[in-house]
């Protein structure tokens, strides 16, 4: 069969998901200018890096929960390992902990956190929206126990102060070349993981995994392991948005990251990351998470009710899953069921 | 009768007035010669060697020696067992106890990637279930199982290294496809036979197991699976045919093994065997199921 020599911008057009995400990118182009059309200051050198900086949080657990999703799996206890993170962090520090061993501590919990969501799912068949569920209490639970109940001092005042202090900055409130820190942390994670699932052996099984499991173990596919791995990704990255939340209020508190793996979900979707598994690429992940915040930060900018900002922001998933359903239904109407 | 072909009308005609052929030579396109063809070999050595192997009810005590430039066939009734030893040898269920020599070695074999590593590989009954990430592309199912191959330590895919391979694959047997990034699922069922088949052929295989190769495939893609079959037998590799279909296994292997009821109940030279003799030893234990025997086979 011959091989007909393809123009190259169609061929990257074609390949697999990026449709959606050229699709959404026009859409956050249009929805950009006419936010800057209402109010100019949107793009404006004081509201951009404030923008970028929005974003980063998206793009953070978009990734974690776009590796689950890949799976054909979700995480819903990505807002409380987030909620964990901060809180063990800010407790560690408030009672006389130096930041770097808090910060090790948060980050064992919220990976054995990952390991359980993993093991829950692959070696117990627990259905992967029960068990996490059942983590998303249980992470929350513990976010509350370790200071009673209660949000933490300021970890500035606390014994190793302006260690504390340097961790804020380090996170949240230093730039690097104009940017906030916050959005290139986000950026490097997203290069790393995008690497490991667009040019790795495991991101191929990780999609084997997302679209026939059976036909993945019969390739030889270590299909528990995959699963375990895509829920640890998942809760690394809400470790490192829990830290991030930490940096950025200088407190523990305990409800961080409430109803966060909600805004995962929408990031990941947004950018064309099936809830079925198997399809989805994460360069979806950035410009989900960029409408996300730009809906955000934009209705915001123009004066828009906080109640109709969510009811849009709502639609704007709707519309999106929808848009992905129909070009799929499509397809599968041309196909031989 | 109306013939299609290829979402093409072709011809219609009384039903009484066509035969067989002329109705297999409609839908194909062109005169099928043979149905069942049949190579010569000369039996050599053996390669692959199952001795004594458990994994539940459906597989007791299965031991059987496969040669050099032989099809083995597999017959028997549905639920006779044969699927379930295909997998317990591949390393998918778990099994009781059974040892494998290939090519006079024991070899051990407790996930399916030992048994791809060293040659023994399994082409499964549903390609739809088992066979095929329909979702994802040619390439990426092709791919899949030879990873081991196509990535260094790192776990990075050679893409180069893959792009030879799915060739490789793509040159052994000719599937129909737009191009390699096109959803395996969106093929016929014949090409994803052969795509399911052609996994296999990307790497050095000694031993492939045919589950079921040929249900729900055309007449003209059969034959490609058969001449398939013919071409790796005449290469040495061991090939094992798992068929329910009588004339098939009667058409193509060289030796028959039947089995019933997680048992083998005999095995059969192709020039010995026939229907009735497949038949009688596929239903021996069918009516000797005694009443406790009864509630445990439902539970399975």
């Amino acid at each position: 069969m011959e091989e007909k020599k393809q123009n190259p911008v169609k061929k990257v057009l074609s390949a697999r998901g990026v449709g959606q995400v050229v699709t959404v990118s026009i859409g956050l182009v249009i929805l950009c200018v006419i936010f800057n059309f209402i109010n100019p200051s949107f793009l404006g050198k004081r509201n951009l890096p404030n923008l970028l900086r929005q974003i980063a949080p998206w793009i953070i657990i978009g990734i974690g929960q776009g590796y689950v999703l890949i799976t054909a799996n979700i995480d819903l206890s990505i807002g409380s390992v987030v909620g964990m993170s901060c809180m063990i962090i800010a407790t560690l520090i408030c009672n006389g902990a130096h930041p770097v061993p808090a910060v090790l501590v948060a980050l064992v919990a919220c990976l054995a956190t990952g390991v359980l969501n993993g093991s829950l799912v692959a070696y117990f068949k627990l259905p992967p929206f029960v068990a996490t569920l059942g983590t998303q209490t249980i992470c929350r639970g513990v976010a509350q126990l370790v200071n009673n109940n209660m949000n933490t001092d300021g970890i500035t005042g606390a014994k190793f102060g302006a260690a504390a202090k340097t961790m804020t900055n380090i996170f949240y409130y230093q730039k690097t070349l104009g940017v906030f820190n916050t959005f290139w942390i986000a950026l490097i994670l997203w290069v790393i993981f995008n690497f490991i699932l667009a040019y790795t052996r495991t991101g191929r099984h990780l999609y084997a995994v997302g679209s026939n499991t059976e036909a993945a173990k019969l390739s030889g596919v270590n299909v528990a392991m995959t699963i375990i791995k895509a829920y640890l990704v998942s809760s690394f990255c809400a470790f490192v948005l829990g830290l991030i939340v930490c940096s950025q209020t200088s407190t523990g508190t305990t409800n961080a990251g409430m109803s966060y793996e909600t805004y995962a979900v929408a990031a990941s979707v947004i950018g064309g990351i099936s809830t079925m598994g198997g399809t989805g690429i994460l360069s979806g992940v950035l410009v989900g998470a960029s409408v996300w915040a730009a809906m955000d930060n934009g209705l915001q900018m123009i004066g828009t009710q906080v109640g109709l900002k969510n009811v849009v922001v709502g639609l704007i998933v709707i519309v999106c899953v929808l848009l992905d359903v129909i070009r799929r239904t499509g397809m599968i109407g041309r196909r031989k069921k | 009768m109306t013939i299609m072909r290829d979402g093409k009308y072709i011809t219609e005609g009384d039903f009484r007035d066509m035969d067989m052929s002329t109705i297999i030579s409609h839908m194909v396109g062109r005169e099928i010669k043979e149905k069942f063809p049949r190579v010569q070999c000369q039996k050599g050595k053996p390669i692959f060697e199952v001795r004594n192997l458990n994994a539940g009810r459906m597989v007791r005590d299965v031991s059987f020696t496969s040669y050099e430039g032989e099809i083995l066939g597999f017959a028997g009734l549905m639920g006779a067992g044969r699927t379930e030893t295909t997998r317990a040898i591949f390393g998918v269920d778990p099994r009781e106890s059974g040892q494998f020599f290939l090519d006079g070695r024991e070899i051990k074999i407790n996930k399916p990637m030992d048994a791809i590593r060293q040659g023994v590989v399994l082409a499964p009954e549903d390609r739809k279930r088992d066979g095929l990430c329909t979702k994802l592309s040619i390439r990426s199912n092709i791919e899949l199982p030879n990873l081991d191959i196509s990535s260094g330590k790192g776990g990075v895919v050679n893409r180069r290294k893959v792009t030879e391979m799915v060739a490789k694959a793509k040159k052994e047997f000719e599937i129909k496809m737009p191009n390699d990034e096109v959803d395996a699922g969106s093929l016929s069922g014949g090409n994803q036979q052969k795509l399911v088949v052609s996994k296999w052929l990307a790497r050095e295989s000694r031993v492939i197991i045919f589950d079921e190769p040929t249900r729900g495939i055309d007449v003209a893609a059969k034959v490609e699976i058969y001449n398939l079959m013919n071409q790796l037998k005449q290469r040495g590799i061991s090939v094992i045919f798992v068929s329910s279909e009588m004339p098939e296994v009667l058409g193509i292997a060289d030796r028959i093994i039947v089995m019933c009821d997680g048992r083998i109940t005999g095995e059969l030279d192709i020039e010995e065997a026939t229907q009735e003799k497949i038949l009688e030893m596929a239903t021996r234990f069918e009516n000797k199921l005694t009443a406790d025997q009864m509630p445990q086979q439902a539970h399975n």
